[in-house]
């Protein structure tokens, strides 16, 4: 038996090529020139905290994943590993030999979803295909009506992973059953919510499993045109997108009497100009068709009535992504997945105060505390575990003492908050909660299309009593009026943007209602992070008087003698944290105390 | 079209299916609040003000975007739907930044509406404005003289310069009413048998009583002088306020009352129990009668008066005499005149003695500065406390004071330097600190007190004793009179609700939006405001006018008051009566102090002829975006930006006339707030409340749109048109908009003319009348009646028409009458059935031949977009590219001169084998062989238009009755019948005078009679009756009705030529004779309608001329020697109606029912 040669695989994603990956991969094809060594590119394997990455296969298949690899790393990985064939344990992070826990981090995952990202080439559809690609299409065109297809996924429980979970079997039935000739599939890929990148990562590592799932779908409910709406800030995604679609059609995937059958679909691609809302579906298909997104009212349903007034199925990218797999392996083995009520994987995107972040694929039913501790390895900071906020802005803040939620759909909204398209930011006791809820605020109330009063006027309405709240200006009937703003705005927007953006408010006064009352009764802030409420203090006792907080401070408020502890001038104080970052001796303390209101 | 059953509020409700709830409430007169919802264009459900609750499981609804489904059952009003709304409203006035009322009316203590007034003054309404102002303030005069003005203070002006002389404004109106109408009294409510008792004769007791009397109750007045007025008689000096000029204005009052008794004083000579057995209702203005002493030793020491009763003596004709050195102690208005009194009296020194400083002082800024203008010297910080003297005051012992914390009136407190007592040598002292209510006359009528003061609701006046109310001085404790008026009509208001028995509550404050206060503004914000000095008001000089009582102040003149009127802002808001936001805002009781008013800095765009664009004010409904896009079909608003910062503006951010805009005001109509307003047509806009709303029809095209006239003063201030109903459905274009000329416009001639030796000069109506006839006999017995002709405009009536073509036929003998605009070339009635606009909307085919509608008939071409919009396929045929073209199936251009060709082309299509045609064989296979010739593009197009035309259930052709001829008429008509479309569908030609059908009806046709029979010989058409002018032939005409399309041909001159117009123009130089006519608001009568649809006009105003058109016609013939029997255009319409021998055909019918 000839021994393979070594493999190298590197994750060039965005998240890769923003922590340098393309320069480590082409230092990589320079080193190994001339060697039989196989360089491979690949997706986002989830581990964004430690981008780049290389994994290294070795000819008996042993995986050796190295974390944060830099150019100046390769002729080392080179000569010691992929030469002398002994891994360089510094730079190991998982595989044999490595010395941390970051194994634990996949460990905990049950990865269906991002299986084929961070292993296969996006941009070869033979390395798609070599894991069982189209093979789902294949079973439905050739063995299976559409009514069966319907059938099958009504029986995987698969649900919109869009964030409101609407059974997708009943979109597309709906869709199917609506009269007319015409009709669409759209995949709607204008992920917006800050901090998710789930679909990203997707149509960046495995583009063709989306392509595949839209395939599904369309013929499921009868449309022979897909559009894929996706926003422009992902060049890197449209790129491989286009590739596959290029490679679908030349394969007969894609285009006229696909597989032999009768059965014709094309797909196009139609980029967003960044508008938060046009995520939501209706202000989607109005920009598709040209027009000024902004969301409708609905009934109609995109499904009577959608794309330039045709039945449309307007599905989330997570979603397709989930039909390959279910035509492949079957519903019976899908649904064994996840709760009673919400069957299947999600894919969070962990970020915020935890140590590994990063995508991560997990059963429906997981605790946010397994996610938190076991997969992403508890607290960076070291400080105590406070709150997960899910769900961007359209979610809630859950906190530390409901950490033992599973994460479904139902448990969730149970407690006030949602899944959402599957943003999860985690943070700790520094997190200031009434700022959190500002921060969605400004998010929401920029992004509001501006057409209904409740979101457009209201969310304003909502951010300006936020902020007079964290400036320390916040008035005795400031909650009321939050908790009776945030109420009508949800019962009164037009579309899901409003009805969710009070979400953040709403459980951040519910879990940390003693946060909001001391801001605006005793002035301060416990987490020390509104700017008006702290103040920055030298402790004359550890000063040593070494003068370089004052040199540092932008707005000249330090002063004191050389070798005499310095002091901090308050009102010319900007409180932009920079001597405390300067000072070695830990002399500089920030302070929040309970004033006395007059 | 199949219905559904539904409950709304419990009532059962059949709608027609498919359509949606909120305009199915409205339609069963259940109102529910919206903003963004106009039933001429689709539902948006933006404003989120339309919700119901249907008992769904998502909770409330939007009912605009809901679709009524059989049995749903639906409540519009809860708590919890009034609860979302409030927040909704709130949020929507959050960030709607402007001023409903100006400021100052707000400042003003009796509310009056000042800009409006002076607006009037401006416009030279010297009597509207006084109205205006006595809606809130019955005396003017006397206000307008002793006002401390409040609204000055408050008037935005302070930011540019100095405020509006409003007060001088106001005695101007004030004065000018006594002047014009001194016997005026406005119109009483009928008697309501109530008897009401006012005591006291004062500002309170005198607004009390002429509000309580105008609604028709039976007022006494009480009073314990010998004359009326109180404290306005006798606490103001005769130099500041003139009792002649009181009298005048009290008398007003008095005449309104069923009686006043003088003399009469409470507990005296009546008690309250009489007043309240013999009187429903008892208005207690009792004032502060009583002056208050300081309490010191020999206070009452002779030489030692009290201010009010100083004051009160020298009215009253005996002035105590004074001494060389006078002293008045107090600093208010009192202490003033008493000063400036005393000065007159003959004192040589006269001292102001006041314990704080000039900047405490309550009285006015002015009064103090004339004061010492006149010599009057103050001694501030300086209180008197002991009066020195044995058997007459000689003199006083004052201490100095300097000011220590405030106190709580806010003023510094006064605090005695110790050892600082000086004396001053005096002949008199004056003691001028305060007055109060007279309390025994308050006390033996057991009424109830509140610390000093009358104890009764500020707002409503009703005291602890039922039917008991009381306002002015006696509640309030001494104020001004401006404040006693504004309470007394309060309360008059209250009594009125008591006195019809209804619950007495409190009038509900206006609700406004503010911009904020003058702290709050940034002068940046009124950097580009013209800086206008403010007039400055004649005084007579202080050394000449301390020398006696007259009054020194000397008032606006008209020429000063009509500039300074131009100095006003006009802050407040032009919608202020018509905002449909600031309606809800007040229904629903919210305010703007939870959420505040975002301060929005959009620029106004002014740059567009006709309407004014304040995004300031806008709430984002989007309608005026819409409606320009979904009826208009232009596209030239769009909003911009996203979330909060979202705005409506021009596209491409150019200037609103340079987007595109067709100035149709659709955007006007269908904006809720003020901002997108129509300008207004007078320099200052208001704002006004309509005096009266005339309905009439437009006649600036044969449409025959409705328009509302709102009248201001007998001026048209604005026009609308009514949604829901008439053809247009509210729908107006830039014509009936912006550009009707309704009579008021510059240019316009009030008398008749007539030429003398070679040139026009005014003359009477029986000279000029006179003077025609002649002129037109001679021409008929020196070349025969056929050299007469007589051309009327299609703007002109059926009356006048029917009544044109009898004087022509029957009077002046002559067959030579036609329209100036004669249809399709003239002679032409068109066949076959009519088509109204409806059918249009729900035609399934609509082919449009050489007719411009977006451009010449927009209201046709939004029935045109009604049809695309229910999927009709739309062809166009046409020399011109239309704004229509590109949502079209079909467009055939044609080549100039080739729509008849075309029109053959489209019969070669048409024909089936077998049919017979007009044209023959050869003449159609010629035209399909040239075909591409005569178009422009797309000669196959033709063809296509014939499959759609014979596929089509119901097709509508379109026509321009004044581009199109009488032989492409018949072509078309030819084609309908080849398509053999039965009842369905037909042709619609469109005219562009008002009443283009209604004269060819009425026999205003060379060739027609009334009826549209056939005249035995034909007379010459309007082109044959041009060229006889040339020629020669024709030597007389008589141009009725203006006649501006008409361009009268050169040689005319030679003929003899009366022309009826209305505005002058250069071209009637060439005229005999002119006489004024009526425009067509100032008619009574009927027109027919594109359709055939008989449409009224009315009158909003009287021609001022003082002739309807008529009239000078009737006129006309009795001066030919043969009279017309033409009472009233009713008369001529009965006869009209017989001579047509029937009902108009078609859609129009000359019921009496129709006629209204």
């Amino acid at each position: 038996m000839h021994s393979a040669p070594y493999r190298v695989k590197v994750g060039l994603a965005t998240c890769g090529i923003a922590s340098g990956a393309a320069k480590v991969y082409s230092a990589l094809e320079q080193a190994l020139q001339g060697t039989d060594v196989r360089l491979e590119r690949t997706g986002c394997i989830g581990m964004c905290y430690c981008e780049p990455l290389v994994e290294v296969i070795a000819p008996g298949g042993e995986s050796y994943m190295y974390g944060k690899v830099t150019p100046e790393d390769v002729p080392r990985l080179v000569e010691e590993h992929l030469k002398q064939g002994k891994p360089v344990r510094e730079l190991l992070i998982m595989g044999e030999g490595a010395e941390t826990d970051d194994y634990s981090f996949l460990q905990g995952q049950h990865r269906i979803l991002l299986k084929n990202c961070g292993h296969i080439d996006p941009e070869d559809i033979e390395s798609y295909m070599a894991v069982g690609g189209y093979e789902g299409l294949k079973k439905a065109l050739t063995s299976m009506t559409p009514e069966e297809v319907i059938e099958e996924i009504k029986r995987s429980g698969l649900r919109g992973r869009g964030g409101a979970g609407f059974p997708t079997h009943a979109k597309w039935s709906f869709t199917r059953q609506a009269p007319g000739k015409q009709k669409y599939i759209v995949c709607n890929a204008d992920e917006g919510d800050p901090g998710a990148f789930m679909d990203r990562s997707i149509l960046e590592g495995d583009p063709h499993s989306v392509l595949e799932g839209m395939l599904i779908a369309g013929y499921a409910i009868g449309a022979n045109t897909g559009y894929i709406y996706i926003r422009a800030e992902y060049p890197l995604a449209i790129r491989r997108l286009k590739v596959a679609i290029q490679q679908a059609q030349e394969r007969g995937f894609l285009g006229e009497r696909i597989l032999g059958t009768d059965y014709s679909m094309q797909i196009i691609i139609r980029e967003g100009a960044g508008a938060f809302v046009c995520g939501e579906e209706t202000a989607l298909l109005m920009s598709i068709e040209g027009k000024r997104g902004m969301p409708r009212f609905r009934p109609p349903f995109p499904a009577q009535k959608g794309l330039f007034g045709h039945p449309t199925s307007i599905n989330n990218v997570e979603t397709f992504a989930n039909v390959p797999r279910i035509l492949h392996q079957g519903a019976a083995a899908y649904n064994t997945l996840g709760t009673e009520e919400s069957k299947g994987t999600k894919v969070f995107a962990l970020a915020g105060k935890v140590r590994r972040g990063g995508l991560v694929e997990i059963p429906m039913g997981t605790t946010i505390n397994e996610i938190v501790f076991n997969i992403g390895g508890g607290i960076s900071t070291g400080k105590p575990f406070k709150a997960v906020q899910t769900g961007g802005p359209s979610g809630g803040c859950i906190p530390a003492e409901l950490g033992d939620t599973p994460v479904d759909y139902e448990s969730l909204k149970k407690i006030g908050a949602i899944m959402g398209s599957g943003g999860l930011l985690v943070m700790d006791e520094e997190t200031c909660m009434v700022d959190v809820a500002k921060y969605f605020l400004t998010f929401t109330k920029e992004e509001s299309c501006g057409k209904c009063t409740f979101c457009r006027a209201g969310t304003y309405q909502m951010h300006k009593i936020l902020e007079r709240i964290t400036e320390g200006k916040g008035r005795e009937e400031d909650i009321d009026t939050l908790e009776e703003l945030a109420e009508k705005i949800k019962a009164g927007s037009l579309c899901g943007l409003g009805q969710t953006a009070p979400n953040p408010v709403l459980t951040t006064i519910k879990y940390f209602r003693k946060e909001y009352d001391a801001h605006v009764k005793e002035k301060y802030c416990p987490a020390k992070k509104c700017k008006a409420l702290i103040e920055y203090r030298i402790d004359p006792e550890v000063c040593t008087g070494c003068t370089l907080c004052a040199r540092q401070c932008p707005a000249g408020a330090i002063s004191g003698e050389k070798k005499e502890a310095h002091e901090i001038d308050q009102s010319t104080c900007i409180r932009c944290g920079l001597c405390i970052n300067s000072c070695k001796y830990q002399a500089i303390t920030v302070i929040s105390e309970p004033r006395v209101t007059a | 079209m199949p219905k559904v059953g539904i409950t709304i509020n419990g009532k059962e409700v059949l709608a027609e299916e498919g359509s949606n709830l909120l305009e199915v409430a409205l339609a069963n007169g259940i109102e529910v609040p919206h903003l963004c919802y106009d039933p001429r264009i689709k539902p948006f459900g933006s404003c989120r003000m339309c919700f119901v609750d249907i008992g769904g499981p998502r909770g409330p609804v939007p009912a605009c975007a809901t679709t009524v489904t059989e049995g749903m059952q639906v409540v519009t009003d809860n708590e919890a739907l009034t609860a979302l709304r409030k927040v909704a409203l709130e949020l929507l006035m959050s960030e709607h930044c402007g001023d409903c009322i100006a400021p100052c009316q707000l400042a003003c203590p009796a509310h009056i509406d000042i800009q409006g007034f002076i607006a009037f003054i401006d416009r030279g309404e010297y009597e509207k404005a006084a109205e205006l102002i006595k809606e809130k303030m019955p005396l003017p005069s006397i206000c307008g003289r002793v006002c401390p003005r409040f609204c000055e203070q408050e008037c935005r002006r302070n930011m540019v310069d100095d405020p509006v002389n409003i007060c001088d404004l106001k005695r101007f109106a004030g004065d000018f009413h006594l002047e014009a109408i001194s016997s005026y009294v406005p119109q009483k409510k009928p008697d309501t048998g109530k008897e009401v008792a006012v005591v006291g004769g004062g500002p309170a007791g005198l607004t009390a009583a002429y509000y309580l009397a105008l609604e028709g109750h039976r007022v006494t007045l009480f009073d314990r002088g010998p004359k009326l007025g109180g404290m306005l008689r006798y606490g103001i000096p005769e130099y500041r306020l003139p009792k002649a000029l009181l009298d005048r204005e009290v008398d007003l009052i008095a005449g309104l009352c069923k009686e006043v008794r003088l003399g009469q004083i409470l507990g005296r000579d009546f008690t309250l129990e009489d007043l309240r057995k013999s009187y429903d209702a008892v208005f207690l203005g009792l004032g502060c009668q009583s002056a208050q002493g300081m309490g010191l030793e020999r206070e009452d020491m002779p030489g030692v008066f009290r201010g009010i009763e100083f004051l009160r003596s020298v009215i009253e004709g005996n002035p105590p005499k004074l001494g060389s050195r006078v002293a008045v102690v107090g600093g208010g208005n009192t202490a003033m005149d008493a000063a400036r009194t005393a000065l007159r009296l003959g004192a040589e020194e006269v001292y102001v003695i006041y314990r704080r400083s000039r900047n405490e002082m309550p009285a006015n800024p002015i009064e103090i500065q004339e004061a010492e203008e006149e010599g009057v010297q103050f001694k501030f910080l300086t209180n008197p406390v002991s009066i020195l003297g044995e058997e007459c005051v000689t003199g006083i012992e004052c201490v100095r004071m300097e000011l220590g914390e405030p106190d709580a009136s806010g003023r510094r407190r006064p605090i005695v330097i110790k050892g600082s007592e000086f004396r001053l040598e005096l002949d008199n002292v004056i003691m001028a600190i305060g007055q109060g209510l007279d309390l025994e006359n308050a006390q033996c009528c057991s009424l109830q007190l509140e610390r000093k003061n009358l104890a009764a609701c500020r707002e409503t006046g009703c005291t602890p004793m039922e039917g008991v109310f009381a306002a002015g001085d006696a509640v309030t404790g001494p104020a001004t009179v401006v404040e006693a008026v504004g309470a007394a009509r309060k309360v008059a208001r209250a009594m009125d609700l008591y006195l019809r028995g209804q619950e007495v509550v409190p009038e509900r404050e206006p609700f406004n939006c503010s911009m904020g206060s003058l702290e709050e503004l940034d002068p940046k914000d009124f950097a580009d405001r013209e800086k206008m000095e403010r007039i400055p008001v004649r005084h007579i000089e202080p050394e000449i006018r301390k020398k006696d009582f007259r009054e020194y102040n000397l008032g606006l003149t008209e020429e000063e008051a009509r500039k300074e009127s131009k100095r006003c802002l006009s802050c407040g808001c032009q919608e202020v009566f018509h905002c449909t936001l600031r309606r809800y805002a007040e229904e629903l009781e919210i305010s703007t102090e939870r959420l505040g008013v975002e301060r929005k800095r959009y620029p106004i765009s002014k740059d567009h002829p006709y309407i004014q664009h304040d995004p300031n004010k806008c709430i984002l409904c989007a309608n005026c975006v819409r409606i320009c896009q979904e009826v208009q079909g232009v596209n030239a608003l769009c909003l911009v930006n996203r979330g909060y910062n979202t705005v409506v503006k021009p596209v491409l951010e150019l200037p609103l006339a340079e987007s595109g805009c067709e100035s149709c005001g659709q955007c006007v109509s269908a904006c809720p707030t003020g901002a997108l307003t129509a300008k207004s047509p007078f320099e200052k806009p208001g704002p006004w409340r309509d005096d009266r709303v005339v309905r009439t029809t437009c006649v600036q095209c044969g449409i025959g749109c409705i328009l509302d006239l709102h009248l201001v003063a007998d001026r048209v201030n604005r026009v609308t048109s009514p949604l829901r109903q008439g053809i247009n459905d509210g729908n107006l274009c830039v014509k009936g908009a912006f550009e009707c000329r309704f009579g008021q416009e510059p240019g316009r001639l009030h008398r008749p003319l007539v030429k003398r030796g070679g040139a026009l000069q005014e003359a009477g109506w029986e000279e000029a009348v006179g003077a025609a006839a002649e002129g037109l006999k001679k021409v008929r017995e020196a070349h025969g009646a056929e050299s007469l002709a007589v051309l009327v405009s299609p703007q002109l009536s059926n009356e006048e028409g029917y009544l044109a073509q009898k004087l022509a036929r029957q009077v002046l003998g002559t067959l030579n009458i036609d329209s100036t605009e004669p249809p399709f070339g003239g002679g032409v009635r068109p066949a076959g059935r009519f088509v109204s606009y409806e059918e249009v909307g729900t035609a399934d085919f609509v082919m449009i031949v050489d007719a411009n509608l977006p451009r010449d008939y927009p209201v046709a071409a939004h029935k045109v977009r009604q049809a695309l919009d229910r999927g009709a396929r739309v062809a166009v045929l046409g020399r011109e590219a239309t704004r229509l073209d590109r949502d079209a199936h079909v467009v055939v251009s044609i080549n100039p001169g080739k729509t008849g060709e075309a029109l053959k082309g489209l019969l070669a299509y048409l024909r089936r084998p077998g049919q017979e045609t007009s044209l023959g064989e050869e003449e159609l296979n010629r035209i399909l062989v040239q075909l591409p010739e005569m178009l422009r593009d797309n000669p196959a197009g033709l063809a296509e238009m014939a499959e759609l035309f014979l596929a089509a259930e119901r097709p509508v052709i379109i026509v321009n009755g004044h581009v199109l001829g009488a032989a492409e008429l018949a072509l078309l008509e030819e084609a309908v019948r080849l398509a053999d479309k039965g009842e369905q569908g037909g042709i619609l030609p469109l005219y562009r005078g008002g009443n283009s059908r209604g004269l060819l009806e009425m026999g205003v046709d060379a060739l027609l009679l009334p009826g549209g029979r056939a005249h035995v010989a034909r007379g010459r058409s309007r082109d044959e009756i041009l060229e006889g002018l040339a020629r020669g032939e024709i030597r007389g005409l008589l141009l009725l009705g203006d006649g501006e399309e008409l361009e009268l041909p050169d040689g005319g001159e030679e003929a003899f030529t009366v022309v009826l117009a209305s505005f002058w123009r250069p071209e009637l130089e060439k005229a005999d004779v002119v006489l004024p006519a009526a425009t067509f608001a100032e008619t009574a009568g009927t027109v027919i309608n594109c359709e055939g649809r008989l449409l009224e006009l009315n009158p909003a105003f009287a021609p001022p001329a003082g002739k309807e058109n008529y009239a000078i016609i009737k006129d006309l013939a009795a001066a030919l020697g043969k009279p017309l029997k033409a009472e009233s255009p009713q008369e001529i319409r009965a006869e009209m109606r017989e001579a047509l021998g029937c009902d108009l055909p078609g859609l129009g019918c000359l019921l009496p029912a129709q006629e209204g």
